[in-house]
């Protein structure tokens, strides 16, 4: 390849594109005063000589201006490069490894111990790549010039987050896991039967990227929960109390039901699902009149982690009921640890301050109370019932919650043992739609 | 390893240029050839002996041909090269079409025959193709057998082009490996390439990719016929800046060691013809099997039908080359039967439309065979299809796809915008007229697209490689 070939790679590519006609028709628009017609007389032909001249030393100061500033394209963008990777691997060199990241609310890769089985089957190199990409320098600065580039690109998600009206997150909603659903339900239509003398009740509680069409990106394509949810009433059977809060949520769309920076509802949604259901949950004469007390206002949940947008910040509040009487003991059997409240206190010190309902999810939870309603509470749940059993206290005397994802034991002692009287699955959709625990806590196989 | 990732950059790249840059002239093939090597087992720790044992194989039977033929052993030189041959073809057809075999195999007959899919050694596809290209090279006595073992290890392994290209033939490097020319200056234009190609990857690609994976999920009767098209062109933007992208980047890596590889993408969808535009897509694919397959087959000068034989033979070979799946031959065999007709019937026809109808002509037909390509099946291509010429009961329009039109627009515009000369030749134009500064303005963008780049990398949760299959 010549000197001159190499000066002009760039326009190779129209040339190859248009063989040589057109770039001579380029290069003489460059030069206006192109010399084309060369017949004709002797004194036009001398002129149009000088004109070839004159033409052909521009084009000559031309490439070699050409040419200067390439090179210095190239060596400017090789010093760029060479300081740009000396510069960060000399930071990343002094930088300590952290372990854990507030901001996205997660434990960072470690560096990996080598060892021969792990070389063989790749997991050393591929866990030495998480932690060179977690304990990069300036991880947090780097995600947010990530984000801010997506927000300029007119994007509307952020890893399975939707970007909402009035900074709410909302998380992508989950497709059904079918096999495991119709698993489910077979289940609890066969435990129904099994104990067809006590009352059931089933909720699925919508998620926020279903009922909150208010704050929705434009357009965004959402699953029909509606129709998942009639699905599921269809074939859960006889018996059960199907409990339907969608109307009641979207009514209340403004009120603030759903974190806008977790993927729960606020204890205001929690509280508005309740008061729709407490009739057919028969419990007389339920509470009206609570206390409202704001336990944190720097609450940013899941959704901002995941999607790394960190804006806002959401307040949790817990409700006490007037005017009825609420004393229990909570016990944990897990931990062996029993208290008089159903918050945790220490959960507001930590990042996902949502765990300040019962410090988060436990197998087991057996909550004593003074109420004299013989009703005890079998309650198959996931964490939306966290911020839900704060509205059940008073009416029970015994609430027994079983989380399937975390417990093992055998179901059935619990139903003879505490005398229970009543069964309320309480679920969000997106969690119920994926979950392939809760058959083999019911004992799908009688 | 791919070279958009974090480690890539800022750990393998750093501690390989070092390395390259500190040992001198004499020892920077060996350096090469062993950071190639962990390249290589770094993704493929097991695989590597397969590799080994390739480099190994085709030197011994380069060098054994090559002493055949100075002995007038014509015979033994044939049986040999025949061989090196089998054994080539043999191992990518074991360890990539023995599952697709099985499969239709256990179709047919009567009992089934139990088989394990294999996990297909990255880059298998490219480097075997390389070794064949020196095998039968050596056989023809067009070019000397490698005596270095080095240098040989080299050709087939050295990672810039290892796992997805360009496909170098030995002839085209075979200088280079003894003597090239390593100076900044060089080291800067692969830099420049090489963030050209990283932009494309990063940028463009991923951030296209991830409309089309969106549309792509969306149930197939769900689908309205403006979405499917959104997602087709998702697609078609994608796979070109990722394999695009792959081997610019490759060639910057390769000039910053040295090296020259020819282009293997000249944009393409530019074309204003089928038979243009396989001129300009993957362009070392393309002449490799004119090389090896077309012309010794005869090409196109033989009778009419046994060019046309010819054409198919290299067409259905092109695409299963690209996966062992029917959609992949068929995507091939569209191909074939459309440069037929382009060579044969359209013609004349053809060079009497206007320029914008030949460009549309082209990119709607490469649009629809990308269907065939991103498809899971036969099937899901024809359903595909089917929505995109509203064959299903889906509406024409609806909101989502203009929920993703408009999420999706810049990136769009861009993409389309740079996937012709316009773009590259006006910021050449700018960065090398008159007036101060323009030249570091210039290099502040590379800068901005490293940045940018990293910043995508660092949050990758999304970071596909689509030619890793291949």
């Amino acid at each position: 390849m010549g000197n001159t070939q190499r000066i002009y790679t760039g326009r190779e590519r129209d040339r190859s594109t248009a063989p040589v006609k057109k770039s001579t028709t380029r290069q003489s628009t460059g030069a206006k005063s192109a010399p084309k017609k060369s017949a004709g007389a002797a004194g036009t032909a001398r002129r149009t000589n000088d004109k070839n001249m004159r033409y052909a030393q521009r084009k000559e100061r031309r490439r070699k201006r050409i040419r200067a500033r390439m090179r210095k394209q190239y060596l400017l963008s090789a010093l760029l490069l060479i300081v740009s990777l000396t510069v960060v691997v000399a930071a990343n060199g002094i930088k300590k490894d952290t372990d854990f990241s507030p901001t996205e609310n997660r434990m960072l890769a470690q560096k990996p111990e080598m060892s021969w089985e792990e070389m063989k089957d790749g997991s050393f190199m591929s866990d030495y790549e998480s932690y060179v990409s977690d304990q990069f320098i300036g991880r947090d600065w780097w995600i947010s010039l990530k984000l801010f580039s997506d927000r300029l690109l007119g994007k509307k998600e952020s890893n399975g987050v939707y970007l909402g009206q009035e900074q709410y997150l909302m998380e992508v909603l989950s497709t059904p896991d079918e096999v495991n659903v119709e698993r489910n339900l077979e289940a609890i239509r066969n435990f129904r039967q099994k104990h067809s003398d006590l009352n059931f009740f089933f909720a699925m509680i919508p998620n926020a990227a279903y009922i909150l069409t208010d704050y929705m990106p434009k357009d965004a394509p959402v699953r029909d929960q509606a129709e998942d949810m009639r699905e599921i009433k269809e074939n859960l059977g006889e018996g059960i109390v199907f409990l339907d809060v969608t109307d009641t949520l979207r009514a209340h769309q403004a009120d603030g039901i759903y974190y806008k920076t977790d993927h729960h509802w606020t204890s205001r949604g929690a509280y508005e699902a309740f008061a729709a259901m407490s009739d057919a949950l028969l419990i007389e004469n339920p509470a009206t009149e609570y206390e409202i007390y704001p336990v944190t206002d720097q609450f940013s949940g899941t959704l901002a982690s995941k999607s790394g947008y960190r804006k806002a910040t959401d307040t949790i509040e817990i409700y006490v009921p007037v005017g009825v009487t609420n004393d229990y003991v909570v016990y944990y059997p897990d931990e062996q640890k029993k208290t008089a409240s159903l918050y945790d206190r220490a959960s507001l010190d930590q990042k996902d301050q949502y765990e300040v309902f019962f410090g988060g999810n436990h197998a087991l939870v057996d909550i004593t109370t003074t109420c004299t309603e013989d009703r005890c509470l079998l309650l198959f749940k996931d964490s939306y019932a966290n911020s839900f059993v704060q509205f059940l206290t008073p009416y029970f005397r015994e609430i027994v919650m079983v989380d399937p994802r975390y417990y093992y034991e055998d179901i059935e002692k619990i139903i003879s043992s505490k005398g229970v009287t009543d069964v309320l699955f309480l679920y969000n959709a997106n969690t119920f739609l994926e979950d392939n625990s809760l058959a083999d806590v019911l004992g799908s196989e009688s | 390893m791919i070279f958009s990732s974090i480690f890539f950059l800022y750990v393998f790249l750093p501690i390989t240029l070092l390395l390259y840059f500190l040992t001198p002239r004499q020892g920077k093939n060996f350096i090469l050839l062993i950071v190639s090597l962990i390249f290589y087992a770094w993704g493929e720790p097991v695989y590597i002996v397969l590799m080994l044992f390739s480099i190994l194989f085709n030197y011994l039977t380069g060098i054994e041909i090559e002493a055949y033929h100075e002995e007038w052993e014509e015979e033994k030189a044939k049986f040999c090269f025949w061989f090196a041959v089998a054994v080539n073809l043999g191992l990518l057809g074991f360890f990539k079409y023995y599952g697709f075999f099985l499969e239709n195999l256990n179709a047919i007959l009567p009992f089934q025959i139990p088989y394990k899919e294999l996990p297909l050694p990255i880059g298998i596809s490219f480097y075997t193709f390389q070794t064949l290209s020196y095998v039968i090279d050596v056989y023809l006595e067009k070019v000397e057998a490698q005596k270095n073992p080095i240098s040989f290890g080299l050709y087939v392994a050295m990672f810039p082009q290892l796992i997805a290209g360009p496909i170098v033939q030995y002839s085209d490097i075979e200088k280079q490996l003894k003597k090239r020319k390593v100076s900044l200056l060089k080291f800067g234009e692969g830099t420049t390439w090489f963030l050209r190609g990283l932009g494309k990857k990063v940028l463009l690609a991923n951030n296209i990719g991830m409309a089309f994976d969106a549309i792509a999920a969306i149930p197939a009767d769900e689908r309205s016929v403006v979405c499917a098209w959104i997602g087709c062109l998702a697609y078609t933007m994608q796979i070109y800046y990722d394999f695009s992208g792959y081997s610019d980047m490759a060639i910057g890596l390769g000039k910053m060691f040295g090296f020259e590889f020819l282009k293997n993408f000249d944009y393409p969808y530019t074309s204003k013809s089928i038979t243009e535009f396989w001129r300009r897509w993957h362009i070392s694919l393309g002449s490799w099997f004119r090389e090896y397959v077309y012309i010794p087959l005869g090409g196109n000068r033989v009778s009419t039908l046994k060019c046309i034989r010819n054409i198919f033979v290299v067409w259905i070979l092109t695409g299963f080359w690209h996966g062992a799946a029917w959609n992949f031959i068929v995507w091939g065999l569209y191909y074939g039967v459309l440069l037929l007709i382009e060579k044969y019937i359209l013609k004349n026809f053809l060079e009497k439309l206007s320029g914008f109808l030949k460009h549309f002509y082209t990119m709607f037909l490469v649009m629809i065979g990308w269907v065939f390509f991103f498809s899971g099946s036969l099937g899901e291509a024809w359903s595909y299809l089917g929505t995109m010429f509203g064959k299903s009961a889906a509406p024409f329009f609806d909101a989502t796809a203009r929920y993703y039109l408009k999420s999706n627009l810049w990136i769009l515009l861009a993409a389309i915008v740079c996937a012709t000369p316009v773009a590259y030749r006006w910021f050449r134009s700018f960065a090398f007229s008159k007036g101060k500064h323009k030249v570091g303005i210039s290099v502040l963008l590379y800068g901005a697209v490293l940045l940018l780049s990293t910043a995508y990398l660092v949050n990758a949760t999304y970071n596909p490689f689509l030619y890793f299959r291949f």
